[in-house]
């Protein structure tokens, strides 16, 4: 039962990165803004990554797959038809919670696969359109990095110099000039220095639990003050379970639970979705009514389809030194993109980016997944004693093409707590990624061979590391074959945007979180231009 | 909480997952099934259920030797009882101390270079090797 209503001018639903990033320049712009977030607001004192028992929790409490957190803001994800297990955030500044941070933008070729490469296909933008978004993001997010990079087109400096690349990241860069191989210093979305009232990081390695010295740009912690301040307002524990459209075929509002149970109405002019590839695919298709019966926005049947999910590798090189190397940040110390782009010698087309980080405590050096049987008795006391402190990770992402057939759907069988169908997840890793991820992960060991490391250990392919859904509700100029357009507005329904990375035409090899929030920003400065007068009365 | 017996097998299991090696203790030598695995499961009683379950089918097992029950294991349940052996093992402070772990450690940074400035400008002077999108 609806127990009462409310009324906005702009609506955004979900206030993860792009969520805030939204809320925050319509705020700017004196636009009335209303978020909607189902998660709440977490207290970096509760993050576990400066207690003794943070790797336990890590890998149960605080892990990122919501199966497996399984928080009462969680909703169940089903999995087992996919390779790739997905991992996400339900809270306030979203997967940025959680996110290692590193802050990638997408090389000049990720827009035009098609015309580079014969696959996949361009996007409707190009990598220009998006620099000046890049930028901005960067100042008030807060990255650190140094431009310069021969991989990509010149770019100004970023805001914070880079962290330092540890010795780890020295020994890997001295080898790579040995090989002529590319790398540079990690740019991450995490503070090098004190900025914009936050402190710099701490080296303490516990990222992807949450950052205790709000030194990680999460969006909870860079985005999300300013925007409230700027006169956003953010409404946490309201779980949208349907967008409303109205007689004229328009989105209307929305539907949403707070956290007694009790239901909402929210009337709104446009209504914005950042819920993350997943979850805005799903409330599209939640949304299904008489007047869309496969969905909204979706005449195209394309909502829910070309689900991208980066296949990733890993492996671990173990330094006779002792470098102490479960401390740094865990960000990217160094990356590569030596084979970030595609080469005509290659048996796979497009590329890779490799990530280099720290290896964690003890308990991951006893567990951490890869390939073969786990090793117990005294093999098991010589791989802590080896990995502890003396190793360091290449991680490989590789870009992943979208393919029709990988998909998220509504189940037929299961389902959730508004009677609707949970989501599914359909996704067999291609071919291609898999030669890739071969390809990819022995030159991954002819890097560590030529730093000095005399053993290594691998997992092949991790099915663990779903931390990129893109692509489910891709961008295109054809209301026949896509959801959005080159602006991120709904085809089907002028006055609904999708701004996440379900949006992505192709995923690149890089992180999404920059071009997620390069592509919002753009979004909503259009709407912001289209829209002239400010609409909240205050501003 | 285990019970004597539920401790006594945890033990054993345990002890071959962790015997003492070099200057690691055995698994044995922490009283592992005892203060340590409460501590454990203090921080993830999630994992009792599994771990009641994993004693009972050792129990019941044909072969009473703890190598080759372990052995037996699908790799599933294998990884499962490596992490509830593990976790108890390696938050004991004298483990800690002797692997030379300190935990995480928040380690202001300092005011010098990231580290590699010289290579960097190296690779800062190649040429530009993206491609041309247009």
């Amino acid at each position: 039962m609806t127990t009462s209503n409310y009324k906005t001018d702009v609506l955004v639903i979900g206030g993860g990165l792009s969520g805030a990033i939204s809320s925050l320049q319509l705020a700017r712009a004196g636009v009335e803004v209303t978020c909607l977030e189902q998660g709440n607001w977490t207290n970096p004192h509760d993050y576990p990554g400066d207690k003794a028992d943070f790797e336990l929790l890590a890998l149960k409490q605080w892990h990122a797959n919501p199966n497996v957190r399984n928080w009462k803001v969680d909703y169940r994800i089903l999995d087992d038809t996919s390779d790739i297990k997905p991992l996400l955030f339900n809270g306030v500044g979203g997967s940025t919670v959680l996110f290692s941070a590193h802050w990638m933008r997408f090389l000049p070729s990720d827009f035009r696969v098609r015309s580079l490469d014969g696959v996949a296909d361009d996007w409707p933008i190009k990598y220009e359109d998006l620099a000046p978004y890049y930028d901005a993001n960067e100042i008030d997010i807060g990255v650190s990095g140094i431009a310069g990079d021969p991989a990509y087109p010149d770019r100004p400096e970023y805001p914070l110099p880079p962290l330092p690349i540890q010795p780890w990241g020295e020994k890997i860069a001295t080898a790579h000039r040995r090989l002529g191989w590319h790398w540079w210093p990690g740019s991450n979305a995490i503070l090098s220095r004190p900025y914009a009232s936050r402190r710099p990081c701490v080296q303490r390695s516990t990222c992807r639990v949450g950052c205790n010295e709000g030194a990680k740009s999460s969006a909870d912690r860079s985005l999300w003050p300013a925007a409230i301040k700027a006169g956003a307002t953010l409404r946490t524990g309201a779980r949208v379970s349907r967008i409303l459209t109205n007689g004229q075929g328009l989105a209307s509002g929305v539907l949403f639970n707070d956290q007694d149970g009790n239901t909402h109405k929210i009337e709104a002019s446009v209504v914005i979705l950042a819920s993350h590839a997943i979850g805005s695919t799903r409330l599209l298709l939640k949304s299904a009514n008489a007047q869309f019966p496969d969905g909204l926005a979706n005449s195209s049947g394309q909502v829910g389809h070309n689900l991208m999910m980066h296949p990733l590798a890993r492996v671990v090189g173990l330094f006779d030194e002792d470098m102490a190397s479960w401390q740094g940040h865990w960000g990217q110390s160094i990356y590569s993109m030596e084979f970030a782009e595609t080469r005509p010698e290659h048996d796979f087309v497009r590329g890779g980016k490799w990530n280099l980080a720290p290896t964690g405590g003890p308990l991951t050096a006893a567990t951490y997944p890869t390939d073969g049987k786990p090793v117990i008795g005294e093999a098991l006391h010589d791989r802590v004693t080896n990995w502890l402190g003396r190793s360091a990770l290449w991680g490989v992402t590789a870009e992943d093409l979208p393919e029709a057939h990988n998909r998220l759907l509504l189940d037929k069988d299961e389902f959730d707590e508004d009677g609707d169908g949970l989501p599914r997840l359909i996704y067999k890793t291609s071919e291609n990624s898999r030669r890739m991820l071969a390809f990819m992960t022995d030159r991954v060991k002819e890097s560590f061979a030529a730093a000095g490391v005399t053993k290594t250990l691998q997992q092949s392919f991790a099915p663990d590391a779903g931390w990129h859904p893109l692509g489910t509700c891709r961008m295109g100029k054809s209301s026949d074959s896509s959801v959005v357009n080159e602006w991120n507005q709904c085809h089907d329904i002028a006055n609904l945007y999708i701004v996440d990375g379900s949006t992505f035409v192709t995923s690149s090899s890089v992180n999404p979180a920059a071009t997620i929030a390069a592509l919002a920003r753009r979004a909503v400065d259009r709407i912001i231009r289209e829209r002239g007068a400010p609409t909240r009365t205050d501003s | 909480m285990l019970d004597t017996r539920q401790q006594k097998l945890f033990t054993e299991l345990s002890n071959v997952i962790l015997p003492g090696y070099s200057e690691q203790p055995a698994a044995r030598d922490i009283d592992i099934a005892d203060g340590p695995l409460d501590l454990m499961l203090r921080s993830r009683p999630d994992l009792e259920q599994n771990l009641l379950e994993q004693l009972r089918n050792y129990d019941d097992a044909t072969s009473k030797d703890a190598l080759s029950y372990i052995q037996s294991l699908e790799i599933t349940e294998l990884r499962s009882l490596i992490l509830i052996v593990c976790a108890t093992y390696y938050m004991h402070p004298v483990v800690k101390q002797n692997i030379g772990y300190s935990g995480q450690q928040a380690i202001p940074l300092g005011r010098g270079g990231f580290g590699a400035e010289e290579l960097v400008m190296e690779m800062m002077e190649k040429p530009k090797r993206y491609r041309c999108a247009d």
